[in-house]
């Protein structure tokens, strides 16, 4: 095997399928990445059995070949090579770098490329186009609120559904649940949808905001296997990812509707006042009072660490309510909401709230829901 | 325990035939329990029948090759080249030749192993190229063998996906009863979820040690014992012992093939005539001699335990010949036929009631050998006792007297 390659191509690809490389690893062959060459082009591979990430970068290729060679030390001396030229090639059972005109070398120990996990062909039924910016707002939308328990696998991921009218990301871990839509013709996709792991997400949403094009989504017919593919510039990334048994929960089920009371408030003033009294707040529980008041409200914290209140003004006019929440997840619901005021619809001081954006977001086909439990107040009634 | 396919499968027509059917009907219950005593094919049939619930039926373009080397409980090899069996494994597709190979990654294979936690990987892979490799391969535990912890939390974390390429992942776990309590809490979610793409396949030679949780949760498959013939056939046929040795294996086995193997290295007629003689020191009412005959079979070490219970079943056999020829049995019948002559005077000279007495002092042996009792005390005594040696009140220790008073 032997090709000439640009450092910045090579430094791209290795460090993307670096992404996908475990950090600790019963196979030996899993700490590394796949290096092929074949006609013009150098594909790069690295799995953790669960999320694969191959990237297909240009280079002229003399003899086309295979070789693994150990992720991380490879992804550290070649990103700090110099820019321009490098001839990799297999020799003498070493994987050999020369940079800067035969300034420098370096070379590398191989492991048998024969035993690297086969990538599995992925037998695609169905197919979706979406806009790289759009993918990545809709994970960043609803991806926080995963769970990372192992005890429901399956809210370990991300559920996307589609339709004929729109697409639907959402995710829940029982305590907070986000959800985020797209209008438009997403019929490729199922109705019962495919939990995506949060994970293979991770990397993805990372892919998606430097594509270039759109980002497909192939989803295998037997429901096991997904692949999102997309072009960064001359570069073409694929994350292949087991997906997650369902059956997801029944989430529309648990969104509350008719919730009676409203309270409108500046985001940004909510967020700091929430993030200055979490300071107080248990290390565990994170919890915050919200003393809802006409025309305004009371964000308290008392613990042995120190007490605080802030008080902001809202839109309010409903009766005078105690109600408290993990100031963790309101942050995250807040950061996650992109409009300048938002909503509160509650019912009880322990019944699920609504939190939701006023206004039409920056994009008109897309909407976003928030769902967040409360914690109960040490001194609540029933 | 080899890997073959169900109508490989030697014996057992009932339980082979009903778990084909499922198969051919393609409705799966939640989990399967196979039961029945040690070594008559139990883990062999699990494996057979995840082979077939994952098998791809593709008619492959290549004839299925013939085995290297025949297979521990597979039936004498099909004749012709059956078209791709709707209710079985058809043995020549992608998916076959990865579980054949124990490869298959959506065939999760579990067994007890003993040793170091650090040597676990190393254990189990070592385990598993055994069975690949010997066809004969039988499955040996030491007391302390379990299904390890670490091995069910990976496997619970592997079914948090959708099985990895065929439509349902199978999950085998061989002689589920050695698990500790809080793994068996762990399973049972999995185990009895329902719609799950996982089809569970338990096997335990101890029914009554698996929580009843856990047997309420499965369908139930029986497994006999093997009759004797097909034991000795297939040692004949396909170990190639000769005729004596073999008839010999099958009946010392009980119905165990997995037994019988297990002993065919162990010179088994020089063990029993050892064992045999053993009694000669009882008979002629010399405990000190007999004490001192034991003792020479500690020298076997770890596997002492094991020897002894041989040298107990030995003798166990000895007094089902005599019963057998007290009424009348023909010689090919018996275990023993080598020394016929000394088993026709005996039984003609015994009564049957004693046989069954000196029976089951040797059945309370075993027992005492399988417990914590140490083995060579408890061969002592149970030979005292099948000699006559019945000791007056007050010589044998007390606490015990009313155990051994038959």
């Amino acid at each position: 095997m032997q090709l000439t390659i640009q450092q910045a191509d090579l430094a791209f690809a290795v460090g993307r399928a670096l992404g996908s490389v475990s950090s600790k690893s019963p196979l030996p062959l899993l700490s590394c990445i796949l290096l092929e060459a074949e006609a013009g082009s150098l594909r790069i591979t690295g799995t953790d059995l669960d999320v694969t990430t191959a990237v297909t970068v240009p280079c002229t290729v003399a003899t086309p070949g295979r070789v693994a060679v150990s992720a991380r030390h490879f992804n550290e001396v070649v990103r700090k090579m110099p820019r321009g030229p490098l001839v990799l090639s297999v020799t003498g059972g070493q994987c050999e770098v020369r940079y800067g005109d035969g300034k420098g070398w370096s070379k590398f120990p191989i492991q048998d490329a024969a035993d690297f996990p086969r990538i599995p062909d992925l037998k695609a039924d169905t197919r979706v186009s979406l806009g790289g910016d759009v993918l990545s707002r809709m994970v960043a939308r609803t991806i926080f609120s995963a769970s990372s328990e192992e005890t429901r696998p399956m809210l370990n991921g991300v559920l996307v559904q589609g339709g004929d009218k729109q697409a639907v990301f959402v995710a829940t871990d029982g305590h907070r649940l986000s959800k985020a839509t797209r209008k438009g013709a997403f019929s490729g996709l199922a109705k019962d949808g495919v939990i995506v792991p949060t994970r293979a997400f991770q990397t993805v949403s990372r892919i998606a905001e430097e594509a270039t094009s759109p980002v497909e989504l192939q989803v295998a017919g037997a429901r096991n296997q997904a692949a999102f593919t997309a072009q960064v510039g001359e570069y073409r990334v694929q994350v292949l990812t087991r997906l997650l048994e369902g059956p997801y929960p029944n989430y529309e089920q648990v969104i509350p509707r008719g919730n009676p009371r409203e309270m409108r408030v500046r985001r940004s003033d909510l967020m700091e006042a929430v993030d200055i009294v979490a300071s107080h707040a248990d290390n565990v529980t994170r919890q915050v009072r919200f003393s809802l008041r006409p025309g305004r409200i009371g964000v308290s914290s008392a613990t042995e660490l120190g007490a605080g209140e802030h008080q902001l003004d809202a839109q309010y006019a409903g009766e005078a309510m105690e109600i408290g929440y993990n100031a963790g997840y309101l942050m995250e619901i807040l950061r996650s909401i992109p409009t300048e005021e938002v909503v509160f619809r509650l019912n009880t001081s322990l019944a699920a709230g609504v939190i939701e954006p006023v206004g039409a977001l920056p994009e008109a086909e897309e909407e976003m829901l928030c769902l967040i439990m409360p914690l109960r107040l040490p001194d609540a009634a029933g | 325990m080899a890997i073959v396919t169900l109508s490989e499968l030697l014996g057992q027509s009932q339980a082979s035939g009903f778990l084909r059917g499922v198969v051919a009907g393609g409705r799966y219950a939640n989990a399967y329990l196979f039961h029945g005593p040690a070594g008559v094919g139990k883990g062999t049939a699990a494996l057979a029948f995840a082979r077939a619930l994952l098998c791809d039926r593709a008619p492959g373009a290549a004839p299925p090759a013939a085995p290297a080397a025949p297979g521990l409980f597979d039936a004498p090899a099909p004749t012709a080249a059956a078209a791709t069996p709707a209710d079985d494994a058809c043995g020549r597709c992608a998916a076959c030749a990865k579980s054949a190979a124990l490869q298959h990654p959506d065939l999760k294979f579990l067994f007890p192993v003993s040793g170091e936690e650090r040597e676990l990987d190393a254990t189990v892979a070592e385990t598993q190229a055994a069975m690949r490799g010997d066809p004969l391969f039988v499955f040996t535990y030491e007391k302390a063998a379990s299904i390890r912890l670490s091995l069910t939390r990976d496997l619970l974390r592997e079914l948090a996906y959708r099985p990895f390429e065929a439509s349902r992942r199978v999950v085998v776990v061989r002689d589920a009863d050695r698990m500790r309590e809080d793994q068996y809490s762990a399973l049972l979610k999995a185990i009895e979820e329902p719609g799950a793409s996982t089809v569970w396949v338990l096997t335990t030679a101890r029914l009554s040690r698996l929580p009843a949780t856990i047997r309420s949760r499965c369908q139930r498959v029986r497994f006999a014992p093997l009759p004797e013939k097909l034991v000795k056939e297939f040692l004949e046929q396909r170990v190639g012992l000769a005729a004596r040795e073999a008839g010999l294996l099958a009946a010392l086995g009980g119905g165990s093939l997995a037994r019988a193997l297990a002993m065919r290295d162990t010179e088994p007629l020089r063990l029993r005539d050892d064992a045999l003689a053993l009694l000669e020191p009882a008979l002629r009412g010399d405990p000190a001699a007999l004490w001192k005959a034991t003792q020479s079979f500690t020298r076997f070490g770890r596997s002492g335990r094991e020897t002894l219970r041989r040298m107990v079943e030995f003798h166990a056999l000895w007094l089902r010949d005599l019963l057998r020829a007290r009424y009348g049995a023909p010689r090919e019948t018996l275990v023993h036929r080598d020394r016929e002559a000394e088993i026709r005077r005996q039984a003609a000279a015994t009564d049957a009631t004693e046989i069954r007495r000196r029976l089951m002092v040797l059945e309370e042996t075993l027992r005492a050998i399988e417990g914590n009792v140490t083995p060579e005390l408890a061969l002592f005594s149970g030979l005292s006792r099948v000699a006559g040696q019945r000791l007056g009140e007050g010589e044998w220790p007390r606490h015990a007297t009313a155990r051994w008073d038959y």
